[in-house]
């Protein structure tokens, strides 16, 4: 029963997202074509500001999911429906891992559209946009790299819950503190990273607030 | 066996629910009765588990709300919590999967009784058509425990009768233990075994319909205004 | 069936049937609705029908057979019995009527016979006269 609860949050979470989801990932590949139809049309010595309109736009497209992250349990509150999860006997863990799995799912398909349409570009441009060699070499330190890169990502998005419940949790000026509890906690998480840069602390950092969410959705957070 | 224990809960100012304590037994169907804000609906979230007390307890045979509890479960709010764009068909699927008690034959039946087309989406439906919709959706499981906040307010007598008897003959049925909150008292005693009767967050009156009747030789309408004047001096 | 807001239903349930076995709409012995039919029809909580039984039970106005169903009783001096109380109850309703129009019990007797004397043909034309003596 539990799998089937849990595939049913799942596929009813992409189905909360799939109209937006649809139009983001139509734009975002359209976009890119107009990139690659740029870097066919530019000589070799002006691709430099190729790669900053690639990182641009996909930083561009990423903060939909950043939003998403918020807006995801918002709605939850506004339409009423967090009532309909919370009555569901499910764990709330299930309910903050579905939610964090799809807004990642999300972010790699934007991630994805982006690979593809750089891979094109540097065809197109024969290999003059940028030097492949670091992105194909894997190695030991560089999957760690990678991890950590995954890992921030899945960090931001329970950041985000994280601040959200605490807006909920207290109840007055909910928007204020969620923005100040984000906030703080972004900075927290950056000090802390430079203080120990390494992969271990992105590691931890990610696990507690995984168990902080986790902690006030279950504990503290309430349907009004 | 339900039970709520010294239940407190205050929203800010206002006490919502001020030391009331209820025993439910089972297999009965109880009314939760009051005007408005007198707590009914405060009670049956926080036996749903949507609201924490600030001081007391409920308890469900004996054990704390939990997953186990919520499982056997059914809540029914008055306002729309379903995603806006599930059909009943949809409603049906995603019900399915999370509940183990969930009952096709039941859904196939009261989709006849209830002359509903599955594949209608709910916010769109009438109010009476909604509350329908719902109450399948609430129905089609085996709960041993239904909870059901104003199920009849804002229909229409026809359909408010439909809902009745569907509630009726699944009570027959399954003999579970039902709580109604509802303002309409006397188009709906005739459901009732007990009423909980509210009024500023304590419990003025409780007892058997019947039996209320019997030694009082009142309605109960006029019983319970008699209460309520008493309280209010 | 309509209920009266008043009474307890069990109590219009038993009611209910005691007329039903008195004007013949039952007959001794024949099969009533089981509790599970009558909540059904009546729409009303099988718990009250429940209770309406046990007491008809204790009445010994009906019976219920497990497994066979439930029936009004086949004793004739029950039905004997609701009679007799019926005609004694619309004696009692009657009195109290004519009590509460000042008349005393042997002035009722009295008019009671005069009146099955007369018969019925004459009955219109003494209830006007007697009318009358009622607004004077």
């Amino acid at each position: 029963m539990t799998v089937h609860a849990f595939r049913r949050l799942l596929l009813t979470e992409i189905r909360n997202r799939r109209n937006v989801l649809w139009i983001l990932l139509c734009a975002h590949i359209l976009l890119n074509i107009a990139i690659i139809f740029l870097t066919t049309h530019t000589s070799s010595d002006q691709l430099s500001y190729l790669m900053s309109l690639n990182i641009t736009l996909l930083c561009a497209m990423l903060i939909l999911p950043f939003l998403r992250s918020f807006s995801t349990w918002r709605d939850e509150w506004k339409q009423h429906s967090i009532y309909q999860l919370f009555v569901l006997p499910v764990p709330r863990s299930y309910l903050l891992i579905t939610k964090s799995l799809v807004i990642l799912l999300e972010a790699c398909m934007i991630f994805a559209i982006t690979a593809i349409s750089l891979w094109i570009q540097y065809k197109v441009s024969h290999g003059l946009l940028f030097r492949a060699e670091p992105l194909i070499t894997i190695d030991g330190p560089k999957l760690l790299f990678i991890i950590s890169i995954v890992l921030s990502a899945i960090s931001i998005v329970l950041l985000c819950a994280m601040s959200l419940f605490i807006g909920q949790w207290v109840g007055k000026l909910p928007l204020l503190l969620t923005f100040v509890s984000f906030v703080a906690g972004l900075l927290l998480w950056l000090m802390v990273f430079s203080l120990f840069p390494y992969f271990f602390t992105v590691l931890v950092l990610t696990i507690g607030l995984g168990w902080f969410s986790h902690f006030l959705l279950e504990k503290k957070v309430y349907a009004e | 066996m339900l039970q709520v224990s010294n239940a407190i809960k205050r929203f800010g100012n206002k006490l919502a629910l001020n030391d009331v304590s209820i025993t439910v037994e089972e297999g009965q169907i109880i009314g939760l009765l009051g005007t408005n804000g007198a707590g009914k609906s405060t009670l049956l979230k926080a036996m749903a588990g949507l609201l924490k007390l600030d001081q007391g307890s409920i308890t469900f045979d004996g054990a704390s709300p939990s997953i186990a509890t919520r499982a056997s479960t059914a809540y029914l709010p008055d306002m729309d919590i379903l995603y806006p764009w599930m059909t009943l068909s949809d409603a049906m699927k995603y019900m399915r999967d999370f509940y183990w008690d969930w009952d096709p034959d039941k859904t196939h039946r009261l989709l006849d009784y209830f002359e509903l087309t599955a594949s209608s989406p709910i916010r769109q439906a009438s109010k009476g058509t909604r509350a329908k919709m719902k109450l399948l959706l609430t129905l089609s499981r085996q709960a041993r425990y239904i909870l059901m906040d104003e199920p009849f307010s804002g229909i229409d007598p026809f359909a408010r009768q439909q809902i009745a008897q569907a509630i009726i003959d699944d009570f027959i049925e399954e003999g579970q233990t039902i709580l109604i909150t509802t303002q309409e008292i006397t188009e709906t005693e005739h459901l009732l075994d007990e009423i909980l009767f509210l009024y500023e967050g304590r419990l003025l009156l409780t007892g058997q319909v019947e039996n209320l009747k019997q030694t009082r030789n009142q309605s109960l309408l006029d019983i319970l205004k008699e209460v309520y004047d008493g309280a209010r001096l | 069936m309509e209920f009266n807001k008043i009474e307890p239903i069990y109590a219009q349930i038993i009611q209910d049937i005691r007329l039903k076995l008195f004007n013949g709409t039952y007959t001794l012995g024949q099969e009533i609705p089981s509790r599970r039919e009558l909540a059904k029809t009546l729409g009303v909580n099988p718990n009250t029908i429940q209770r309406a039984y046990k007491e008809m039970e204790d009445m010994n106005l009906i019976v219920t057979h497990r497994g066979q169903g439930s029936f009004v009783t086949s004793d004739a001096a029950v039905l004997a019995a609701i009679r007799e109380e019926a005609l004694y109850e619309a004696i009692h309703q009657s009195m109290e009527l004519l009590r509460s129009f000042g008349k005393s019990d042997t002035e009722i007797l009295t008019l009671i016979q005069s009146y099955l004397k007369r018969g019925a043909s004459s009955c219109s034309k003494y209830l006007t006269q007697s009318s009358d003596l009622v607004t004077n």
